[in-house]
């Protein structure tokens, strides 16, 4: 019986080509997409689940009030470890590192930068660290030892045996390689290839240990002993800074699961407020909902198509076939071209996740040999191929063979009432993500046209390391000399990212309490309003070689604003502990983030706070080309550091990396789920032609115009999109707003946004249901009646 | 005497639309025993194919008795009538209705696939009968690939293949030339002389005379029986 099952099946799908391949293709697109959203939920889930020890690890907060709210925060002062370690029995490990950035690692002249982390030698007890060389308790036995992942060494080695070897690390400490472990997974908060024991970095850099528990600048994490209580030690650690600085009252510390961060990392007033699991959500409810309109597609065809195979149903029930026998036949039909879809689904996997990748910025990679999770793909498959059959299967059985082989089953309105529901659902996900996409890349683009305040093309930024620190105006000289730059200056950080902001700062008419306002501070020296091309308002800039502006402050409007100075040139400001005088007022520039309204900033004058160059590039030649002279003169001071800059305009565009990544994935979801829409319309609506064939052909010879009819054939389809449009820009305009108001900035839900994506369905609407719709009504009339 | 294969009493069928309510049988009685051949003939709309339907567990009769083989069967529900059915009655109708998506054989085949015959006994009884109706040569073909006398003769291959002890054709030669229409009566006729009971339904004066005994319908109702000699 069930070889019968599979044959008809089998012939079934040939016969109708067309059909088949929509059926399969849709579901196929569909799981693919679905499936490889489920993959990036499992990976984002799976976050740091590679530690054997993650019921126990937790890393140590602070929080901090600051401005009315508290703010939460991740760095620690240097003694907190050791205290803890003392005061609390409930704890089994404690380690400190640094922040992990780029090093210069240099073996045998041949420099490479790599993540390299400084930590506690504790931290191999508690994390998992899978060591191909060496074991975890004695790799950091002499404090001049590094340890390596297997990348590392490969970009280093190559072939060679590492051990025993010495790197030179950032050009001055020496450090023998004593192990090497496996890669970390790339879902790890952990991105470093090199590891270095703490006691070397202390040693290297003598403030560390000097420092106390005011300056908040690593990570502390914490491996508990088991069946600890969580909240009980949080309490007594809430405390732990004030036992030993007692001034300072205000930082408390509480524990916070390590491998939660990862996805629940955000805080706001001191309580946890998400973080990525809000993209996780959106993720798993984007593939479940690309799943549905899959199988709605699969059920919407399928019930369609049933209308032809009434008869047969009729026969087979004649014949003897029990109601159960249909249904099993129905539904091992939908099984087997869900299974069908299923290695479509894989190998389209296979074709894009690259691509996919490449826009969510991960690395996935499929689980070929994992068994669970052919398991899971293969449960979603016959679960999609249960739920989608089971619709067609319950109906075409409840068929009475009496009436279909009359060939009076008219197929009720239920079916046909259900198949317009079915077909609005899609519609309203499909419009709703249409208007969506519309409204973000609306709000992208106000936000990329804001003013900025200064010229953020043609600009580029590089650290100023190793030997250009201090030979900067030389560097200078030479650059702007050979035509590659026509400005450049010194600054502490990026003009594309505030990162720094001081409090303390006084002036004339200051109010009580206004000294704890933290105001934004980019320190400079000559060239910085020239180079970035910043509009000054007043006054003037740092006049170069003038060594007595360390003296001169420039503010921007908000910061006079915020000072309530009414005649600011001239005027005394202490800030880092100077009576500064005010000798210039830029106009605001957008230093933070793009989406708030620009914050009161000083630009201050220091030399020794420089750590970046801004260079403006000389507009008159090729970009390519001035970067290749500029590369070639910095090799000369900086041989040893490879050549790495950032252009501002990227830099600045970074900053809604998120709002991009949001933008390009709803567009791409847009553009599937009307596609997968489409193929389900198309064949409706071509079931719709056939089955009014008769019909058609008769109005035809009566004399209905060829655009009656396809107005006839079109106009259902027309109004369900109608419908789908008014219910799916409804739901979107509320989630939408929800999304807007995230941002201080933010662009309006204007009428043509819903004018637009009206159009859009309706076009799409119209393109697809026409082609059958006019097909029929070109065809020949004689044909069709002789066929009856 | 031996009880009738087939009592029906007083049985009623009505079809509601909208607004009209249609006395398809009306308090309609008769009897047929066990290897009879019956003809039941009168005008269009008169309620036969209502009455085959209902003979044969298509479809149940609003009121009224239906004993088949001494069990009454007017009330059974869907899943007991399908049993009783596939096991006692084969089907021929005026517009064949094979499955197009499937072969001669496995059209023939498909009867016995629902009553559980094993797939070397089916094969058996397949070549049998399709070697009787003399359509050997063709049941690797589909059924768009015949004429309208050979689908009709994969039909009643169908409808024997399981040796049901009554036969139920509605029109059997309506869609056939004469000769073909010939060739098929006479198959049926070796059938009933083999021991079948039918049970036919037609608008062929000559077509009935196949038959033992003409039923005529009017409204609903047995006017006259003919006993044929
Ligand atoms: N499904 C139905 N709904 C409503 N009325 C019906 C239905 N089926 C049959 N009828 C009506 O019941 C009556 C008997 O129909 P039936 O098909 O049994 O006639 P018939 O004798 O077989 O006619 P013909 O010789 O034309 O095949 C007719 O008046 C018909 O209109
Ligand atoms: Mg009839």
């Amino acid at each position: 019986m069930f070889k019968n099952y599979l044959k008809i099946a089998w012939r079934s799908l040939i016969k109708n080509k067309l059909y088949s391949a929509i059926n399969i293709g849709g579901l196929g697109v569909g799981m693919a997409v679905s499936f490889m959203l489920l993959l990036y939920v499992y990976n984002e889930f799976t976050y740091d689940g590679f530690h054997q020890n993650k019921e126990r690890l937790y890393r140590v907060m602070r929080t901090q009030p600051n401005n009315g709210e508290i703010y939460t925060n991740q760095s620690m002062p240097v003694p907190a470890a050791p205290a803890m370690k003392k005061d609390f029995p409930e704890i089994e490990h404690v380690a400190r590192t640094d922040w992990g950035g780029d090093h210069l690692l240099n073996y045998n002249n041949k420099p490479l930068k790599m993540k390299l982390v400084a930590a506690d030698a504790s931290f191999l007890q508690m994390f998992t660290v899978d060591f191909v060389k060496g074991t975890r308790n004695d790799v950091f036995h002499d404090q001049s030892s590094v340890i390596l992942s297997e990348s590392a060494v490969k970009a280093i080695f190559g072939d060679k045996d590492p051990i025993g070897q010495t790197l030179k690390i950032d050009g001055r400490t020496s450090a023998k390689v004593t192990g090497v472990f496996k890669d970390f997974p790339s879902n790890s908060s952990f991105k470093f290839k090199a590891v270095i024991p703490w006691t070397l970095y202390e040693a290297e850099n003598q403030w560390v240990k000097q420092s106390g528990w005011g300056n908040y600048s690593f990570q502390t994490f914490v491996m508990l002993k088991p069946g600890v209580d969580l909240e009980k030690l949080n309490t007594k650690m809430r405390k732990l800074i004030e036992r030993y600085d007692p001034n300072n009252k205000e930082n408390k510390l509480f524990l916070y699961s390590f491998t939660r961060g990862h996805l629940y990392g955000q805080f706001k007033n001191g309580v946890n407020s998400g973080g990525a699991i809000e993209y996780v959500r959106l993720f798993f409810f984007l593939a479940i909902g690309i799943l549905l309109i899959a199988c709605i597609n699969f059920m919407n065809l399928s019930t369609a198509r049933s209308e032809r195979r009434s008869r047969e149903v009729g026969i087979r029930k004649v014949v003897g076939a029990r109601r159960f026998a249909i249904i099993q036949q129905f539904l091992g039909e939908s099984i087997l071209t869900a299974l069908f879809s299923l290695v479509v689904a894989v190998i389209l996997m296979a074709a894009s996740i690259n691509y996919f990748n490449e826009v969510i910025n991960k690395h996935l990679v499929i689980p070929f040999n994992n068994a669970w999770a052919w398991g899971a793909a293969i449960t979603v498959t016959l679960l999609t191929g249960i739920l989608a059959g089971s619709y067609p299967a319950l109906f075409l059985s409840s068929f009475k063979p009496v009436k279909v082989l009359k060939g009076v089953n008219k197929t009720g309105k239920a079916t046909l009432h259900a198949r317009q529901v079915l077909v609005v659902l899609q519609f309203v996900f499909a419009t709703s993500l249409i208007l969506s996409s519309i409204l973000i890349y609306k709000q992208i683009n106000y936000i990329k046209d804001r003013p900025v305040g200064y010229v953020k093309n043609g600009v580029i930024e590089m650290d100023l390391e190793g030997n250009l620190a201090k030979q900067y105006q030389a560097f200078r000289t030479d650059i702007i000399n050979s035509g590659a730059a026509v400005d450049a200056t010194a600054t502490s950080g990026s003009i594309a990212n505030s990162n720094s902001s001081s409090w303390g700062i006084n002036w004339p008419g200051q109010l009580p309490g206004e000294d704890k306002i933290p105001i934004d501070q980019i320190v400079t020296t000559f060239n910085f309003i020239s180079t970035y091309k910043l509009q000054l308002l007043k006054g003037r800039d740092y006049i170069p070689g003038r060594m007595a502006d360390t003296l001169s402050l420039i503010m921007n409007e908000s910061a006079v604003k915020l000072m309530r100075l009414k005649e600011p040139l001239g005027q005394i400001v202490k800030w880092q502990g100077r009576n500064c005088t005010v000798v210039g007022i830029v106009k605001d520039f957008v230093w933070g983030s793009p989406y708030e309204p620009v914050k009161p900033a000083i630009i201050g004058f220091d030399p020794n706070w420089a750590n970046q160059i801004g260079i403006r590039l000389n507009p008159n030649q090729p970009v390519s080309k001035s970067i290749e002279t500029i590369g070639n003169i910095y090799k000369k001071y900086n041989a040893e550091y490879p050549f790495e800059y950032q252009f501002v305009d990227d830099s600045f565009a970074d900053k809604f990396a998120n709002e991009k990544l949001l933008g390009t994935l709803s567009s791409s979801f847009t553009v599937l789920a009307i596609i997968i829409s489409c193929l389900g319309l198309f064949g409706l609506a071509s079931f719709s032609a056939e089955q009014r064939k008769k019909e058609i052909s008769i109005r035809k010879v009566l004399g209905a115009s060829i655009s009656s009819l396809w107005f006839n054939l079109s106009k259902e389809f027309l109004i369900l999109v109608t419908i789908s449009f008014l219910i799916g820009s409804a739901i979107s305009w509320y989630y939408m707003n929800q999304w807007l108001l995230h941002y201080t900035y933010r662009t309006g839900i204007s009428i043509w946004v819903f004018l637009a994506t009206i159009a859009i369905s309706l076009l799409v609407c119209m393109v697809t249901v026409s082609w059958q719709a006019i097909k029929a009504a070109l065809s020949n009339p004689v044909k069709s009646l002789k066929n009856e | 005497m031996e009880a009738p294969m087939i009592k029906i009493s007083n049985l009623e069928k009505f079809y509601r639309t909208e607004e009209v309510e249609t006395i398809a049988l009306n308090k309609l009685s008769m009897e047929v025993a066990t290897g009879e051949f019956v003809a039941i003939m009168g005008p269009s709309g008169c309620g036969k194919s209502t009455l085959l339907n209902i003979l044969g567990m298509l479809d149940d009769p609003d009121a009224g008795s239906y004993i088949f083989n001494d069990i009454e069967v007017a009330r059974f529900n869907e899943r007991k009538r399908a049993d009783l059915r596939k096991h006692n009655i084969g089907f021929v109708f005026q517009s064949f209705n094979l499955i197009d998506e499937l072969t001669v054989f496995e059209n023939v085949e498909l009867p016995l696939i629902y009553t559980g015959v094993a797939a070397s006994e089916r094969v058996k009884r397949v070549e049998e009968v399709l070697d009787k109706m003399q359509i050997m040569h063709r049941r690797n073909h589909y059924p768009q690939q015949l004429s309208g006398g050979q689908q009709q003769r994969v039909a009643i291959a169908r409808a024997v293949v399981n040796k049901p002890k009554l036969i139920l054709a509605d029109e059997p030669t309506g869609n056939l030339d004469s000769s073909n229409g010939n060739d098929v009566m006479e198959l049926l006729t070796d059938l009933n002389e083999q021991g079948t009971t039918i049970i036919m339904v037609t608008h062929s004066e000559h077509d009935a005379r196949y038959s033992h005994r003409i039923i005529r319908l009017l409204d609903g109702q047995t006017v006259m029986e003919n006993i044929m000699v």
